[in-house]
Parts: structure tokens; C-alpha cells; sequence
């Protein structure tokens, strides 16, 4: 094994804290070796129903009507539920209510729940979960960033389709641009991306004997849980409790609600203990996603090599629920410049309602899809200026006493210079060299 | 129709009452309540439901349970003898392998039909032994790392005074 | 996904019950295909009928002169731990080590990969180059044997009926002199379906200076698995030097018929052709040259 560089840090952190820097076990580690970790999916409780869903499966579309009473007729079959069947507000959303726990008119992506069944075993919910007619008209769908824009496009939400408007504003852009000796332009785009945690998601919902209901779900954050299930459902936040059951992994996605509303709902309507646990094609159509980006940036730097300006435009698709959306796109526009130096900034982002599968979440949080176009656009202009890349990184990168696109003074948490530095330590111990790349056509 | 199986899982004889179509993994855990076999795709990507029939590894999702009749099943559940974790699993913990879990029984047992054949792997032949494993916590490494471990510590127990190199 | 299940202890049994299903049966070798199509309702069938209980069919054997034997339910894994494999048919093992995970492979049979009848079988390039025969019954009940590249009828499908079954597949021992190579190219090197795939075998003169004998075969770029014979020409009875390897690969790109689909544009597929059968024709060369042996995995 080679020499850690960071051994010396952890050497020195080792003596001033009690667990920074150590070695620490798990305390859920051993359970989880031994298989002996019960997940929602992995619970059982006496005269437990199991829950299905049935599907959007179509991007957008008007429901005319839906046919459930060959659905109830499947043997087994205890309820199958519609948006009608809904005693509460039947919305939820992080920021704001704009998801639906069951489609009412509308639905706006194939993630989308439409209708509910609990049943004596998961074979018979599918049945009865295939045997639900629903009657659509189908509606144009809004799946590109220049549909979401298009003003004569139709309105996913009441809002239009461009949910948030932001900007970044800073310097003078066009003495900026007048002082760049070099200028390079790009598009950019990230796709989106599921977190795929390995396990499914899964609820487990039942009503104790003094009202209550509890809602067992693999969840990242059960307060803000209950209150979104709370409303929805009709019930006082009281009269709800969420258990944290363990999570085989979130990454972000169980921020959001997944599994609660509808299990609580199932669970409600049966006065029996539900048990609704994704497949995983369920878990990949349905919930949080990480947003793609369309990122359109212009960036300049001096002939001294200081980055001069950036103007940026980033769309970001949310798809038909906001979820974090507006946070996450926001900040990939407040991350535009990474974290370098720059005098003068333009950037607007762009909160846009799709057809497509909500976004929400995910490790990062939009600071990465800004980081692939930041930091093309800074190994391209190194290339245009003939400089190393990490050299030109180290000249413009954020050290304490600056500012942040946004204003914000760096302090000494700012690690940018002290990484690239032991970077270059690494490279020149070991003779490492950039390949310089191909000369540009 | 549900007919009755005879299984042998983890040296017990244990009856189940399934149908044909329903998989190992399914019977394990609905019927045996042996839920440590997880379920994470259900078609063999993913490899949370590894367990050993006849002493091979295999994604018990996708084995029928009529074909596992009158072979020997072995989950997770029968790793630790009289509470004590086999090295795997107490390996897995000390060196941080574990993180959510979910996919740790099965890469657990990966390794394990591993360390069964060939007691003294290199890291490449761990990284192939469970490259059908899925885990999107810890990025392998410290996995990689506790497999060798358990390696080092079995060959000692084993009398052969590998441990020391 | 209900279905029958039957588990018959005799070819005889088997085949009847796949004839009295009209259709609507499928036979199990390994699963790992039709257990997943059942599942997600993309085949349809009312019956499997279990094959790996019959005496003989899950058996294979490999022995100096007698080439290697192949039972149609033979765990694929059985394959890729067995030296004498490796040893002899490097191309077969470095295909069946890339199909699925070791934990499927231990399902998984050759049989099955070929029945599935996927372009992208990742066995059947290999078995092609290898001059495997198929060994199958008829729907009425006759033994005939056909070579693998033959096997193929498009997409899904076979030259097996309803009632067929593939028995075994049989390879001759290589000729001397003789080297073979598979590779495939996957975004993952784990877990993941072929983009394109290429193998070749290559039998050289006594001194290691000529090509006496060249098949090359493709995945992933036409119907079915292909054999690129133009590609071929260019080689036989020529020195395998780079440039000519080269030209080779530029030759199967043309001879291929890919489509666009989610893991690539016909266009990459090509251009992978391109690329693969170089690699394959080099290695399978290198391997000639070194007797037409390779390390054990």
C-alpha cells in the first residue's frame, strides 16, 4: 500500500477530538452483518394486509373516469381506494403541495399513483391492481426544456410551467468581458439519475387501539413526514406517528414522502395493518430523481490567468412536483463559479415543471451537475491560456478573505488551496504530469 | 395450487407450503421467516438474496423453489455458531464495511462461498467473488478489506499461522 | 405470473409434456432468462417444464481427443472453474465469465443462453468460432445436430419447435496450433448486457507465420449472433500482421447489421466491431503462437 497523504492530518486531528479522526464501529453494524436488521419489507404483523398501486403510466392525461368495482370483486381484495376515497387534502411537496397522493383530474407524470389496493397477499393486490380501468385523454406532454419554456405549451400546474426564476448578479459583466484575453463558450447537459438505494422503498401502517396512526417507513426525515401525511389524510398531526424504520440507503430520495400516505391510507380505510413494498421497476419510475440540467456558461480569464467573468444560464428539469427542486437548482446556480474567484457573474437558473419524473434530492444537491460545466470550462480555458490546469485552478481558486459568488467571506473552512496543493505535492512526488490535451481544431 | 416442499436450510429440515412459481427468496422469507435474504430486484442484478444451494452461491430470487427442494439451503441466518459472528461478519463491522445493510447479508455470503473455495484470495479474486453484489454505500473498498481480514483471521484460526506475512 | 410446473425425469416425459401443452409450455434449463420474462410479463406461458433432473442433461465432460461435451442444463459456472476449459477453449470461458454474476451463473446454463436466442448470447460468438454442433430433438421425437451458427432463427427464436429440445453441445478439440479470443464491450465490467461483442479463432501454420484457418464471429450487430466471412477472407491464408488484423475489423464493420437501440447507435456498434475483431484476431494469434493455450483463471 502506498503512502496516505492524508495520514498527517489525521495524525494531528487524532489527539485534539474524541471521535474525529477514529476509527469509530457502527453501533447497527453487527445486526446488519448477522441479517438480523429487520427493514419495513422484512416485518410481519398478525392479520397484516399488503398494498399495490396502480401506475400513472402515462406522462400527462385528464382522468374521465375510473372503473374499480371488477378490482373489488378479486378474492382477497379488502379496498381499493381513488382519489374520492381521500378524506384529507390528498397533497403534498417539501416546498410546496403540488403532488397529488392519489391523481385527481390530472395526471402529470408516469410516477404518478392513480389508485390503491390492499389485499390477503401481493398476488392478489396485482390482480386486482390490473383489473382497474382507467379512462384517460391524453394530453401533450411537456418533456424538453424548450417545451417547459414554449409559452403557448400547456400548464402542468396553475403557476406556468416555469416554477422559479432566480439570479446570481455580481461586478460588471461587461468590463469583465472586456478584460479577458481568453473566452470560452459551452453547453453542458446531466442527465437524471435515480439513487437506486438497495432497498425499495416500503411502508408498514396500522391504527393502535386509542387512533393513532402509526406509519413504520424506511424515512429520512419522519417530522417533516408527518407533516405532510397528517393533512393529506385528514388527520390531526396528533393522531399520526412515523417510526423510522431502518433505511437501506436514501442518498436523498427518502427526504421526500414515498411509501407513508398511501399505506396510512390503506391502513385507515381497512382498520388493518398494510404492509406496501416497491418493486424496484416501482422504486425507478416513481420518487425523487436527480435533476437534469441544461447548462449554457461563457466563461473568460486575463492573459495574467484570473478568471474575469462568468455568464451562465442553467434550466433545470423538476419534473411535475417541485419536491426540493427550486433549492437544488437554485444552488446550482449560486456553485456556478465552483470554487474560484470571480469578479463579475451573471447567472439565471430556471425551476421547470415537466411530464418527466420528479426530481428532488440527491447526494449534492445541484452542486454537482454545476461542477461538470465549472470545471470543463476551467480545463478549457487553462488549455486556451497554455497553463497547467492545476496551476491556473491554484491562481483562481477561493481562499480566506474572499468572497463567494454570492458575497459569503470565506473563513478558514475554506480547503480549495490547501487540496490543490497536496495534489501537486502528490503529482511532483511522484512525477506525475498532465496530459496535455489534443490542440483543439 | 400450493404444494408442500421439504427444504434443507441451514441443516434443518424445514417444510414449506408454496407454489411452484414462487422463488427460494420469497419462501425464505415470507414462509421461513428467514429475512435476512433481501430482496432488492427480484432479477439478479443486484445480489442482496445470495445464498448457498449445495454450496454455491446463487441469487435466490431467480431459483424456483421446487428446484431447491431436497438440496441444502444456507442463508445468512446460520453464519454466527452459538452467537459468535463468523469473521466475515465481524470483519465487515470493524473495518466499515457495513453501512445501510441491505446489501450486506448477501455480499456477506458471497465472500463467504468465496473463503470456502479458496481460503487465501487476492484482492482481484474478492473484487470478481462479489462483483454480482451491489452495494452503493461504501464503494467496495473497505468491503474488499474486510474480506481479506476475515481471510487472515480464519487462516489463523485454522492453525496455520497465516496471519503473519 | 402463476404457472405449472413440471419436473420429468426423461427426455420421453419432457418432450410430451411440451407437446400437450400446444405451445403454451416452456422448457427450464437454468431460469435466469424466463423466470424474468415471466415476472415481468414479457413472455407468456402457462407451463415450465423443468429439464435438470433428467439423467445426462446437466452433465459435461472434457477429455484429450474427444473434445468437449457440453449437456444442454450444464451450470455455466461449472464451465468457467473446469481448467481443462480454460485451457482449451479460453474464448468459451472468457464469455461465460462476463454473463450475469458468478450467482447467476451457477443457475445459468449454455443451453439455456443459446435457447434464449438473444443477438447478444454472449456464449454463442465463441461456440460459433469453436465449430460447436447442436445436438437437439425434433418436435416429433428425432435426434438431429446442427452447427451452433445455424441454430439461430432471429430474434427469441430457434430451430427448435415447440416441443424441441436442445441436448447438448459439442465442440472438437482444437486443432494445433490453433488460438481463440472473446471480448465484448459493457459501460460496466460487471453485470451488464453487450454492446457488441466479437470472437475469433485462429489456426496457424507450424511456424507460427501464416493463418491456415480464421473464424470470427459477432453479437449484439444483427439478428442473431453472426459469422463475419468476408472478414474472414482477408485473414486466410495470410500473415497476421497488425495492418491485416486492421483490415479485418474494418471488414466485419461492414458486414453487420445493427440497430439503434438504449445501449448504443448502430453506428458505435460498428465501430466497436471494428475494434473488437482486431483485439480478438491479435490475442487469438498471440494465443496460436503460444500453443493455443492460456493461463487458468
Amino acid at each position: 500500500m502506498s503512502e496516505d497523504p492524508s495520514t498527517e492530518t489525521a495524525e494531528e486531528t487524532r489527539g485534539a477530538y474524541s471521535w474525529i479522526g477514529k476509527n469509530v464501529t457502527k453501533p447497527d453494524a453487527l445486526e446488519k452483518a448477522l441479517g438480523a436488521t429487520e427493514y419495513v419489507g422484512d416485518m410481519v404483523v398478525p392479520g397484516m394486509l399488503h398494498g399495490k398501486i396502480l401506475w400513472a403510466d402515462t406522462p400527462h392525461a385528464v382522468i374521465k373516469r375510473i372503473d374499480t368495482e371488477e378490482a373489488a370483486r378479486v378474492p382477497g381484495v379488502h379496498a381499493v381506494l381513488t382519489a374520492a376515497d381521500v378524506p384529507g387534502s390528498n397533497r403534498f411537496g417539501l416546498a410546496v403541495l403540488d403532488q397529488c397522493a392519489l391523481a385527481e383530474e390530472r395526471v402529470r407524470s408516469v410516477g404518478d399513483a392513480v389508485a390503491l389496493v390492499a389485499a390477503e397477499d401481493e398476488e392478489a393486490a396485482e390482480e386486482a391492481v390490473a383489473k382497474i380501468r382507467v379512462h384517460k385523454e391524453h394530453l401533450r406532454p411537456i418533456l424538453t426544456y424548450a417545451d417547459a419554456l414554449d409559452p403557448d405549451a400547456p400548464k402542468i400546474h396553475d403557476g406556468g410551467n416555469v416554477f422559479q426564476h432566480t439570479t446570481v448578479r455580481k461586478g460588471d459583466l461587461d468590463k469583465g468581458i472586456r478584460e479577458s484575453a481568453a473566452i470560452v463558450e459551452n453547453a453542458y447537459h446531466t442527465h437524471r439519475m435515480d439513487h437506486v438505494p438497495m432497498e425499495p422503498e416500503a411502508g408498514l401502517a396500522y391504527v393502535d387501539p386509542s387512533g393513532v396512526l402509526n406509519i413504520l417507513v424506511g424515512t429520512q426525515y419522519p417530522y417533516r413526514d408527518r407533516r405532510q401525511i397528517a393533512p393529506a389524510l385528514g388527520l390531526p398531526m396528533n393522531k399520526v406517528r412515523v417510526i423510522q424504520a431502518p433505511i437501506g440507503g436514501g442518498f436523498g430520495r427518502k427526504d421526500d414522502i414515498t411509501a407513508e400516505i398511501h399505506v396510512g391510507l390503506l391502513a385507515l380505510k381497512t382498520r388493518r395493518p398494510v404492509r406496501l413494498v416497491y418493486t424496484r421497476e416501482e422504486s425507478l419510475v416513481a420518487n425523487t430523481k436527480r435533476h437534469p440540467m441544461a447548462m449554457n456558461f461563457r466563461t473568460g480569464a486575463g492573459a495574467d490567468g484570473r478568471l474575469t467573468f462568468l455568464d451562465g444560464d442553467i434550466y433545470g428539469d423538476t419534473g411535475a412536483g417541485v419536491s426540493l427542486g427550486a433549492y437544488v437548482i437554485k444552488k446550482a446556480g449560486i456553485h456556478a463559479t465552483g470554487p474560484y474567484d470571480v469578479p463579475n457573474i451573471r447567472v439565471d437558473t430556471y425551476t421547470l415543471y415537466t411530464n418527466n419524473l420528479t426530481s428532488g434530492a440527491m447526494r449534492g444537491f445541484g452542486v454537482m451537475q454545476a461542477a461538470v460545466a465549472h470545471e470543463s470550462q476551467m480545463d478549457q480555458l487553462a488549455h486556451k491560456l497554455g497553463m497547467s490546469p492545476l496551476e491556473f485552478r491554484l491562481k483562481n481558486c477561493l481562499k480566506p478573505g474572499l468572497a463567494s459568488s454570492t458575497g459569503q467571506l470565506m473563513n478558514e473552512g475554506c480547503g480549495i488551496e490547501a487540496t490543490l496543493r497536496r495534489i501537486k505535492d502528490y503529482m511532483s512526488a511522484r512525477d506525475l504530469r498532465f496530459k496535455r490535451p489534443e490542440a483543439a481544431s | 395450487m400450493k404444494q408442500r416442499y421439504v427444504l434443507r436450510v441451514n441443516g434443518r429440515g424445514m417444510e414449506a407450503a408454496a407454489e411452484a412459481h414462487e422463488s427460494l427468496l420469497d419462501v425464505l422469507r415470507e414462509n421461513l421467516r428467514l429475512t435476512g435474504s433481501k430482496k432488492g430486484c427480484n432479477e439478479a442484478e443486484c445480489g442482496s438474496c445470495t445464498v448457498l444451494l449445495d454450496g454455491r452461491p446463487v441469487v435466490s430470487c431467480l431459483v424456483l423453489v421446487p428446484d431447491a427442494a431436497d438440496r441444502d439451503v444456507v442463508t445468512i441466518e446460520a453464519l454466527a455458531t452459538d452467537g459468535v459472528p463468523h469473521p466475515i461478519q465481524r470483519q465487515m463491522v470493524e473495518q466499515g464495511g457495513v453501512q445501510c445493510g441491505y446489501c450486506t447479508p448477501g455480499m456477506i455470503m458471497s465472500a463467504y462461498a468465496l473463503l470456502l473455495d479458496n481460503p487465501d484470495p487476492t484482492d482481484d479474486e474478492i473484487r470478481f467473488a462479489i462483483s454480482g453484489n451491489i452495494c452503493r454505500c461504501t464503494g467496495y473498498g473497505k468491503i474488499v478489506k474486510a474480506v481479506r481480514a476475515a481471510a487472515v483471521e480464519m487462516k489463523g484460526q485454522a492453525g496455520n499461522g497465516g496471519a503473519a506475512s | 405470473m402463476r404457472f405449472d410446473y413440471f419436473e420429468p425425469d426423461s427426455l420421453d416425459e419432457a418432450a410430451d409434456l411440451l407437446r400437450e401443452g400446444g405451445g403454451t409450455r416452456k422448457p427450464l434449463a437454468g431460469g435466469t432468462d424466463i423466470v424474468i420474462q415471466l415476472r415481468r410479463r414479457a413472455a407468456r406461458c402457462e407451463g415450465l417444464v423443468n429439464l435438470k433432473r433428467i439423467p445426462g442433461l446437466a452433465d459435461w465432460s472434457c477429455a484429450r481427443g474427444d473434445g468437449l461435451h457440453i449437456g444442454a442444463c450444464t451450470p455455466m459456472r461449472d464451465l468457467e472453474t473446469a481448467a481443462a476449459v480454460a485451457g482449451g477453449y479460453p474464448s468459451l470461458c472468457e464469455a461465460i465469465r462476463v454473463v450475469g454474476s458468478l450467482q447467476l451463473r451457477n443457475i445459468a446454463s449454455v443451453g439455456g443462453n443459446l435457447c434464449n436466442a438473444s443477438p447478444s448470447a454472449d456464449t454463442a460468438p465463441p461456440l460459433m468460432v469453436l465449430d460447436a454442433m447442436a445436438s437437439y430433438r425434433t418436435d416429433d421425437g428425432a435426434e438431429q445436430s446442427l452447427p451452433v451458427e445455424d441454430f439461430f432463427a432471429g430474434p427469441g427464436t430457434s430451430v427448435l419447435g415447440s416441443a424441441g429440445l436442445l441436448l447438448s453441445v459439442d465442440l472438437p478439440e482444437p486443432a494445433p496450433h490453433t488460438g481463440d479470443a472473446f471480448e465484448r464491450f459493457t459501460p460496466r465490467s460487471a453485470m451488464d448486457i453487450a454492446i457488441a461483442s466479437a470472437a475469433a479463432s485462429v489456426t496457424l501454420d507450424a511456424e507460427g507465420q501464416r493463418v491456415e484457418a480464421v473464424r470470427i464471429a459477432l453479437g449484439a450487430v444483427a439478428p442473431t449472433p453472426i459469422r463475419a466471412v468476408r472478414a474472414e477472407e482477408r485473414v486466410v491464408e495470410k500473415e497476421p500482421t497488425p495492418d491485416l488484423l486492421e483490415q479485418a475489423g474494418a471488414v466485419a464493420m461492414e458486414e453487420c447489421s445493427p440497430i439503434d437501440d438504449i445501449r448504443g447507435t448502430a453506428a458505435y456498434r460498428k465501430e466497436l466491431v471494428r475494434i473488437l475483431v482486431r483485439r480478438v484476431l491479435r490475442r487469438a494469434v498471440e494465443r496460436a503462437r503460444d500453443g493455443g493455450r492460456t493461463e487458468t483463471p
